[in-house]
């Protein structure tokens, strides 16, 4: 996947860009909203993650650029201006997601799987591994051929684990990824317990193996 | 008290106070010129009587037989010739003289006089009836009355079409400010006005506001700025953190000193989000009036926060009434998801909280392991009462103000080891 990141704070890009390459997608940096146009220009994305304030203008001055575009690439809009008309006014132009600041690496890739699964709908949206097949359009996990009896957060929990799969992940992260806004507070770190507990003990059950691994009291981790 | 009743009332007063300082002066000068007239009056009569009896003696000389003087007349008095010459004088007494129709004694006006005329000296005795205060007081008062009414009326007439037509530029302002919206950035819309002291005042506030708009704008973008500038910063922290974590080296240790970082940055981050939606109440960029069902809302807020009480084995029991209020929707389900948040992370495992309306009001009541709580000062910003290193202490605070904005009250309160909570609409 080409993902094309314009973000004018180099400490963000170069987090996000490094944990994108760690994960099979190939990210550009664009540091203004004019090299982003030349780059639009130029050359095809996936993906483009917009940060909406840029040295040289607002981030949603690209969305104009794109219009000339046969394939238009999904948007994902990141914002430090946590302002609802910002939100409103990017979804409206055609971004597909918005995330603020200060947001968590694993949910970027969570919501850039999810954006692009979107926009390539045609394709194959099951994943398999082992013995275990997830079906993202159904929300259906199944080992062995049999298909788990899960929660919707089981099964959220889950896809969050297998794309953020090999890397750590806080509880905090999962708590946003499962909560979004709502989140962030101690009293749903006693939640994740209880959901991963849950589905430790339904994948044993179904006869899998034990991916999720717990990170010193931190976070956890996905093993394939 | 509205201004021109003020005008009118002041206006009333000096009246009352004039027309009786009037009154009186009227009352007093117009009884001496009237006693000053009946006293020169007495002088003439007695003058013509005295000349004409002299006359009379000078056709028919004093006849030695005729036996004194005629009887003195009441209304008249007594006119006679003194034998031996005395000196002259006129002296006026007031005095009593019983009245036959009436019965009654009646005051009167007395004239005693010794007068000289042609050698002869006249010794007079006149009498007028005296003037009676009563009336005159009465027609003073009657026509003061009249006047006084007449000029009332006039005032107050003549106020109200000033107050029409001279004060309207003032009541146009007046209505100007009182719809000034610091939200919106629309200007007073003041009209020019031909007298001094408006155009004046209209041009102060047009200036006040203009000023109090800047600083409001100033006050935004700052807040504005700040939150954003703060905001990178710590999104930088967080993802430098967790590209850290992927490290397959590091110890428990320094996960543990990681996770600590992670801890507090979710609290700065919620403590950035709770000022900003402070500061945006605070700057009323909440649009108001939606209606909202409560118990639709209510039972929306205990949905979402469902699991988390079954995980602590608490017990929702909720009995809301179909109330509409107005409010705005965001706010309003922010106050709730406070308040039922609060009421769950402070129960105790097993506990219950109750959810109902009363009359106006909604209290949500829970079980609580922690002692009655300091109702004056839990609604403080940064105050915790119960140290919980994962509260930023700003939600009560928060919940006061979208109260506030709405026009409804919170309060505390502590019965039979419940803490309740209670908005009233």
């Amino acid at each position: 996947m080409k993902i094309l990141l314009i973000e004018d704070e180099p400490g963000i890009s170069e987090s996000v860009t490094k944990f994108l390459a760690d994960n099979d997608c190939i990210c550009e940096n664009a540091s203004s909203l004019k090299n982003a146009s030349e780059k639009v220009n130029d050359y095809e994305y996936d993906l483009i993650i917009l940060d909406l304030m840029l040295p040289d203008g607002n981030g949603l001055e690209i969305f104009k650029e794109l219009k000339n575009k046969k394939e238009i690439p999904g948007i994902i809009i990141l914002s430090a201006k946590n302002s609802i008309d910002d939100k409103i006014n990017g979804l409206e132009l055609g971004a597909d997601d918005y995330l603020p600041k200060p947001f968590s690496l694993p949910e970027l890739l969570a919501r850039v799987r999810s954006v692009y699964r979107r926009k390539n709908l045609s394709g194959n949206n099951k994943i398999v591994f082992d013995d275990v097949e997830i079906d993202i359009n159904r929300k259906e996990i199944s080992i062995k051929n049999r298909i788990l009896d899960l929660t919707q957060k089981e099964f959220d929990v889950l896809l969050y684990f297998y794309i953020n799969r090999g890397k750590v992940l806080t509880k905090d992260s999962i708590a946003e990824h499962l909560w979004g806004d709502y989140s962030s507070s101690n009293d749903h770190f006693d939640f994740i317990y209880q959901h991963i507990k849950n589905l430790r003990k339904k994948i044993s059950e179904a006869g899998g193996k034990n991916y999720i691994s717990t990170v010193y009291g931190l976070g956890y981790k996905f093993n394939l | 008290m509205k201004l021109i009743n003020r005008i009118n009332l002041t206006n009333l007063i000096l009246s009352i106070i004039i027309i009786s300082i009037g009154s009186v002066a009227i009352y007093n000068i117009y009884r001496s010129n009237l006693e000053k007239a009946r006293d020169e009056g007495l002088i003439f009569m007695m003058n013509d009587q005295i000349e004409r009896m002299s006359e009379r003696e000078r056709q028919n000389p004093p006849d030695n037989n005729r036996q004194g003087n005629p009887p003195p007349r009441r209304d008249r008095g007594n006119l006679s010739i003194l034998t031996n010459p005395e000196t002259q004088y006129v002296k006026f007494t007031d005095t009593l003289i019983h009245h036959p129709p009436t019965n009654q004694l009646q005051p009167y006006r007395k004239l005693s006089s010794v007068k000289e005329v042609n050698g002869k000296y006249y010794k007079a005795e006149l009498y007028l009836v005296a003037i009676e205060g009563d009336t005159v007081l009465k027609t003073v008062i009657y026509s003061m009355t009249a006047l006084f009414i007449i000029m009332i009326m006039l005032t107050i007439g003549v106020n109200y079409v000033i107050s029409k037509n001279t004060f309207k530029p003032f009541y146009k302002t007046l209505e100007e400010i009182k719809n000034y919206n610091l939200t919106n950035a629309e200007r007073l819309n003041l009209s020019k006005s031909s007298i001094k002291e408006f155009s004046e005042l209209n041009e102060q506030i047009d200036r006040l506001t203009k000023y109090v708009r800047k600083e409001y704008e100033n006050v935004k973008e700052f807040s504005e700025n700040a939150s954003h500038e703060y905001k990178t910063p710590v999104a930088i922290i967080k993802s430098k953190l967790e590209l850290l974590i992927q490290n397959e080296k590091l110890t428990e240790e320094q996960f543990k000193l990681i996770d600590s970082c992670f801890k507090s940055i979710d609290k700065l981050k919620k403590l950035n989000d709770g000022l900003t939606l402070l500061i945006k109440i605070e700057n009323n960029e909440f649009k108001l009036s939606e209606s909202i069902n409560i118990k639709s809302e209510v039972n929306e807020i205990i949905n979402y926060f469902q699991e988390m009480a079954e995980l602590k084995e608490i017990k929702i029991k909720s009995s809301v009434s179909e109330t509409e209020i107005k409010a705005n929707k965001i706010l309003f389900e922010i106050l709730l998801s406070n308040l039922i948040s609060n009421a769950i992370r402070y129960n105790k495992k097993g506990g219950l909280i109750e959810i109902f309306t009363t009359e106006n009001g909604l209290t949500i009541s829970n079980t609580s392991e922690f002692k009655k709580l300091d109702s004056e000062k839990i609604f403080n910003r940064f105050y915790k009462e119960n140290y919980n290193e994962d509260s930023v202490g700003l939600g009560l605070s928060i919940s006061k103000k979208i109260c506030e904005l709405f026009g409804f009250e919170i309060k505390y309160s502590y019965e039979n080891s419940n803490h309740n909570f209670t908005i009233s609409f």
